[in-house]
């Protein structure tokens, strides 16, 4: 790490040598007092509005108070009239060149081995808008954005405890990524802070763009199948997971927040669940229960039942169901294979188009996934309504890692039924269920709460308990803090 | 790593392998809804009953009959079986039998060499009516077409069930139950016999369907008394009434009597009946009692239906008219087929097991055949019907 | 946390264990001998199979860290508890491979009566092994889920059955002599109160809430006894003593009459899953009191090999039990006569001789 020159032509000489003579570099030389002041700022991210609003306010002089050691005297001047800015001081040329293109300008006096470095950064970003994945009827629907700074705030604005605690880390050797770990100190242990600091601290990786990134650091089994974690857009779902106990991760330049730990009841919890009267809730969850294995066994079942155990199916279903698969070339498995890849592919479209090309998306998915395959004879009548009793279950979940991960499980199911049927299909389970059971998740389990079964959990699984009721955090979370309302004979921890 | 993508390449294989054991299509297999077992020169004929799915993609023409009968002969029924498979060109798949038909001549032989194939086969579920069929062969009552019902077997189980609610006088009874009353001691089965109405050869076509009224229809009528397990001979339909009205397996029946040399008509329902065997001296008595309460359908003579003398006077001819209708079921069981099949004999082995063991020997024989028994019959007409008198009496006043 | 195990899922544990034997072995034992009166002799074996449970217990917590292997250990010295330990792994090995051998029958005779056994075994000891690397918590939840899921299953069957029962199918009561129910309940206990010699090997400790384990144990016992009752109630409340007797899998035909509300028909086969769940679980815990096993007697202490011998031990125990027995009627044989008399022998017999030890080694 080089420390930066004493003159100021050599330093500018530098910073245009080892950025290639970049085009957004500005050098500019001022008199001040007589003697030369530098200042260095890349253009594409610092605001000029504001660099040339401190200049005429900071750096104006009285030509009177003159002093041999005029950067100490410049850094206290600017102290004392730039109010509103970070106010910092570089050593060496990384730092230098960290916070140039973090859109601070640098200000370089002859003769020392420091610069002063002032932040004068430019909005790149959208500004708070409305959410664009997560849909929500009811409840507030600003979003988090690009802009680290106005994402700690729009927590920070929720909750107004001093124990909500921000820790700052820089990761990524190139990109030097804020991520920020964010939790409320008087009821997270800090044993699981103590963890995930210590994973994130041992990634060594040349850069981090989004959040995306630390999920395969932040959790330790190597076969990613169920995502540990939730990532949201939204600041009201954060505050409220950090009010029930969890952590969230903030990363710059990216929407999506990360909250450790993501439980399996989680996907089945939306954030406006608390906005809404509690039976609805519990209703609309037990709704999202049967969607998610709707949409893992069906297909399964259907082989299964047709091709193993026929004895399953009432005697009128079935004749029906043989007439329709008269003259279908392909066996069962195979049908649905087809059908569930095309309806994949489809929908795989409809994320990647743009509006303009989306009406003949579906207009095409009616056409082929409908009576023309029927009436072509590829595939049996029965299979299409299996297919969209599949896809309309797994149009429940917006996260994408819950979307994969079933997509995955089906697969699994499918293979295990055509090979044995029904006892197949029990046998996935087993693994399915082994599978979810081994997980770990900073020392609590992923089916909690029902795999060690706590009876107050259950007001935050499935059934959802009116609000005066919840007096206490989840307690499958390991709370420090039990108590959620605020009684004040038990304030301590 | 290697050895996952090399399982992961098995299972997707398995994907493909088709007509692996178990692994069947659905239009592969020959679904049979009824099964019919005839004798013929003294081998027995089973048939199998296969619903026909269709065989074109498209429109199917209305003329294709719906349902197809195959047959197959052998010394017993395995042999049958096998030479039935050899016609078949689907596999044929008993899962789903709705009924079962036994010719008289091969309930006549012994019903006992039939049921082990049926009971042994892991697939078949047990669950499916028994019936004997009267008068013809078990085949042309499967082959009868039923303008009601898309296939023969399902009309005759539909009407097995509706003959239950409202007539009350067929037998329902599944295969499991009729294997479980042949095991037990002191009681014989029963099953409902079917009989063709009609001109059977003209029932087989699809044409019959197409006039009014078709030219062959299948009847449930009499019942079939067994002893052991080879049929004796027949009971008719009021004794029919009788013997299920004594076995307590009546929702309601619709019973006749005359008033003045009239008709009249109540329907009973709630009908309880109550049995009780007492000994006396190693000679058992019956006692049974009946409660019922009944509604008046029909009545033609004079009558002032609003005296309650008059009410209590039909109820007594109700009463009567049911008690002759139960001893003649019972002495038609005792001494004409010597056949306990009310289950008195079992009821003396389930609550006197000593006395049973003693008498066991001489139960079909002796005493049951002289049985003493006492009937009391107690009719109580609750409703009238929405007519509040008779019509004679009404024009009469006027 | 590594190796915790909540008292609730011991329960569940125990549950599993006890009914995994409600098929086929049971019902086979009652029936045989004493047609509709075997009820009686449930009662019976219920009563006097608890005398072996109180034992267990006591033993558990003689010593909470120490697991059956070590506890051998230490009170008969390291050679004469490596002997002892031996011979009760054997015979948990062969209970394991009697287990696998029911389920198989069961499985290849009503589910997939065409597909070669080899097959199916092969199939269905994936997820024993699967399961059995994952270590004690894993296998703690997913216990508990399977315990769910039977109970539900059990809730849809009683709901199902219970209007159909005939009380007169009981009758003639004790129609056998008493000395026949005291045999057939003798017959009976060894299957059931047996195995839960299964639960000595976790060691105390590694329970949470372990105080309240005695009671919950005796409670789930007996709770478990109350349901194979009303299983065989069922059985011939239903279909009768006589029908019941011919059949092999009685309890899997009496489920054939079921029919809820006219639509929840031919149910058969999803309600009989339960008791694959049962026996699912009593193998994997079967081949974890093995893996114990050898972990103490032979040392291992790294992980990884142990995890890849015992799955090679469990492969080879799981596969071999396909020539086990040469037909039905020998295994039915020997499960009346024989194998009842080797489970007392060992199992009981260990049992006293370590309280026995117990006692004097505080002297």
């Amino acid at each position: 790490m080089k420390k930066i020159d004493k003159k100021i032509n050599t330093i500018f000489k530098y910073i245009n040598q080892i950025s290639g003579n970049s085009s957004d570099i500005v050098t500019r030389t001022i008199k001040i007092a007589q003697k030369n002041i530098g200042y260095v700022y890349l253009e594409s991210v610092s605001s000029d509005d504001k660099i040339s609003d401190f200049l005429v306010k900071g750096l104006s002089w009285d030509a009177r108070e003159t002093n041999f050691n005029l950067f100490d005297e410049l850094f206290e001047k600017l102290q004392n009239t730039i109010a509103n800015s970070n106010l910092k001081i570089a050593n060496t040329y990384d730092e230098l060149f960290y916070f140039l293109a973090s859109g601070y300008t640098a200000i370089i006096i002859e003769g020392v081995h420091k610069a002063i470095v002032v932040e004068t950064r430019k909005q790149l970003d959208r500004g708070v808008v409305e959410a664009t994945t997560e849909a929500i009827v009811r409840g507030p629907k600003d979003s988090f954005t690009e802009n680290h700074n106005a994402n700690i705030g729009l927590i920070r604005k929720r909750i107004k405890d001093p124990n909500l605690w921000f820790q700052e880390i820089k990761i990524g050797r190139r990109t030097k990524t804020k991520v920020t770990i964010s939790y409320l100190n008087d009821i997270v242990e800090e044993e699981k802070v103590n963890i995930i600091k210590k994973r994130l601290s041992q990634i060594n990786i040349d850069g981090i763009l989004d959040s995306g990134y630390l999920r395969e650091f932040l959790t330790d089994s190597k076969f990613g199948d169920f995502p540990k974690m939730i990532s949201s857009e939204r600041p009201d779902l954060a505050c409220s997971s950090l009010l029930d106990g969890k952590i969230v991760i903030l990363v710059e330049n990216s929407p999506f927040v990360l909250i450790l730990p993501g439980l399996f009841v989680d996907f089945f919890h939306a954030s406006e669940d608390n906005y809404q009267l509690p039976l609805n809730v519990s209703a609309t969850r037990i709704l999202r229960f049967l969607g998610f294995f709707l949409t893992i066994l069906t297909p399964a079942i259907y082989i299964a039942l047709t091709t193993f155990d026929v004895k399953l199916i009432p005697s009128q279903l079935l004749i029906s169901l043989a007439t329709q698969r008269q003259g279908v070339p392909f066996p069962t498995a195979i049908e649905v294979v087809i059908m569930l890849t095309t309806f994949e592919i489809l929908r795989e479209c409809d994320l990647r188009m743009p509006k303009q090309m989306g009406a003949s998306v579906s207009i095409v998915g009616a056409l082929v996934l409908g009576d023309a395959a029927v009436a072509a004879g590829i595939v049996s009548p029965i299979v299409v309504i299996i297919v969209a009793i599949t896809s309309i279950g797994g149009l429940l979940f917006t996260d994408v890692d819950v979307i994969n991960s079933i997509r995955l499980w089906r697969i699994i199911f499918i293979l295990s039924a055509s090979l044995l049927g029904l006892i197949g299909i029990v046998i996935a389970g087993f693994i399915f269920i082994t599978r979810l059971a081994s997980i770990n998740e900073l020392g609590i389990s992923y089916l909690s709460p029902f795999s060690p079964f706590s009876l107050q959990g259950q007001k935050y699984g499935i059934i959802k308990s009116p609000t005066p009721i919840l007096k206490n955090r989840p307690s499958f979370l390991e709370p420090k803090n039990k108590i959620r309302l605020r009684d004040d004979s038990n304030e301590e921890n | 790593m290697k050895k996952i993508k090399v399982l992961l390449v098995i299972s997707f294989i398995s994907l493909f392998t088709t007509g692996c054991w178990n692994y069947n299509e659905l239009n592969d297999l020959a679904i049979t809804t009824g099964i019919a077992v005839d004798i013929k020169d003294n081998q027995y004929v089973v048939s199998y009953m296969i619903a026909n799915a269709k065989k074109s993609q498209g429109e199917s023409q209305s003329q294709e009959a719906n349902s197809v009968v195959f047959s197959g002969q052998g010394e017993s029924i395995s042999s049958a079986y096998q030479d039935l498979n050899s016609k078949v060109s689907k596999i044929p798949y008993i899962s789903h039998l709705e009924v079962l038909i036994i010719s008289e001549e091969a309930a006549k032989k012994g019903v006992i060499n039939i049921v082990d194939f049926l009971m042994r086969n892991p697939e078949s579920r047990k669950e499916f009516f028994v019936i004997l069929s009267k008068g013809s062969t078990a085949i042309s009552i499967l082959e009868t077409l039923s303008p009601l019902d898309p296939f023969p077997s399902q009309s005759i189980a539909n009407n097995i069930l509706s003959n239950q609610t409202t007539q009350s006088s067929v037998i329902v009874e599944e295969f499991s139950e009729f294997i479980s009353k042949l095991l037990q001691q002191g009681i014989n089965p029963i099953l409902s016999g079917i009989e063709i109405e009609g001109n059977a050869e003209e029932g087989k076509n699809q044409s019959s369907l197409e006039n009014s009224k078709p030219s062959a229809v299948t009847k449930i009528s009499s019942i079939g008394i067994f002893k052991n397990d080879i049929l004796l001979g027949w009971a008719e339909k009021e004794e029919s009434i009788g013997i299920n009205i004594l076995r307590n397996k009546v929702d309601s029946v619709l019973l006749q009597a005359k008033c003045d040399n009239h008709h009249m008509a109540a329907t009973l329902t709630n009908i309880q009946t109550n049995t009780e065997i007492n000994f006396n001296n190693n000679n058992p008595q019956l006692k049974i009692t009946v409660d019922a309460q009944g509604a008046l359908v029909e009545i033609n003579c004079k009558k002032n239906l609003e005296d309650t003398n008059v009410i209590e006077e039909l109820s007594s001819e109700f009463e009567n008219s049911l008690k002759n209708l139960l001893s003649n079921s019972i002495s038609l069981a005792a001494t004409q087929y010597k056949s306990d099949i009310f289950g008195y004999g079992n009821m003396i082995y389930k609550n006197n097991l000593t006395k049973w063991n003693q008498i066991k020997d001489l139960w079909e024989e002796e005493l049951f055949p002289q049985i003493d028994y006492e009937i009391k019959t107690n009719i109580s007409l609750s409703s009238k019907g929405s007519f509040e008198q008779t019509i004679l009496e009404a024009k009469n006043e006027k | 946390m590594k190796n915790k195990i909540s008292t609730l899922q011991v329960v569940s544990l125990c549950w599993q264990l006890i009914l995994s034997v409600d098929i086929g072995i049971i019902s086979y034992i009652s029936l045989i001998s004493l047609k509709q009166d075997g009820w009686i002799s449930i009662i019976v074996a219920g009563f006097l199979g608890i005398i072996p449970v109180l034992l267990y217990l006591y033993l558990m917590s003689y010593r909470p860290e120490m697991n059956f292997h070590q506890l051998n250990e230490y009170l008969f010295g390291k050679i004469g508890g490596k002997i002892i330990n031996s011979i009760v792994a054997l015979l948990i090995a062969f209970c394991v491979m009697l287990y696998f051998n029911n389920l198989n029958n069961f499985i290849t005779s009503q589910y997939l009566h065409k597909t070669p056994t080899l097959f199916g075994i092969i199939i269905f000891s994936i997820p024993v092994i699967y399961l059995l690397n994952q270590g004690l918590t894993t296998i703690g939840r997913t216990t508990f889920v399977l315990f769910a899921f039977g109970l539900g299953l059990l809730l849809l069957t009683v709901l199902g059955l219970v209007g159909q029962i005939d009380l007169n199918n009981f009758m003639p009561i004790l129609e056998h002599d008493t000395t026949n129910i005291f045999r057939t309940a003798l017959r009976i206990i060894p299957y059931t109160s047996f195995s839960l010699i299964l639960l000595l090997c976790i060691p105390k400790q590694d329970i949470v809430d372990s105080s309240k384990l005695n009671k919950r144990v005796i409670g789930a016992y007996i709770i478990s006894f109350i349901t194979v009752l009303s299983a065989l109630f069922f059985i011939v409340g239903v279909l009768g003593a006589d029908l019941a007797q011919l059949y092999q899998y009685p309890e899997f035909h009496v489920l054939k009459r079921i029919s809820i509300g006219g639509f929840i028909e031919r149910v058969e086969s999803t309600l009989s899953l339960r008791w694959i769940f049962y026996i699912f679980t009593t193998l994997v815990f079967g081949l974890y009191f093995l893996k114990k096993y050898i972990e103490t007697t032979f040392r291992i202490k790294k992980e990884k090999k142990l995890n890849i011998i015992s799955s090679v031990v469990a492969i080879i125990l799981l596969i071999s039990c396909n020539w086990m027995f040469s037909s039905n009627t020998e295994s039915n044989m020997l499960l009346l006569n024989i194998i009842p008399i080797f489970l007392y022998i060992i199992n009981l017999g260990v049992t006293i001789l370590m309280f026995i030890k117990t006692k004097t080694k505080t002297l």
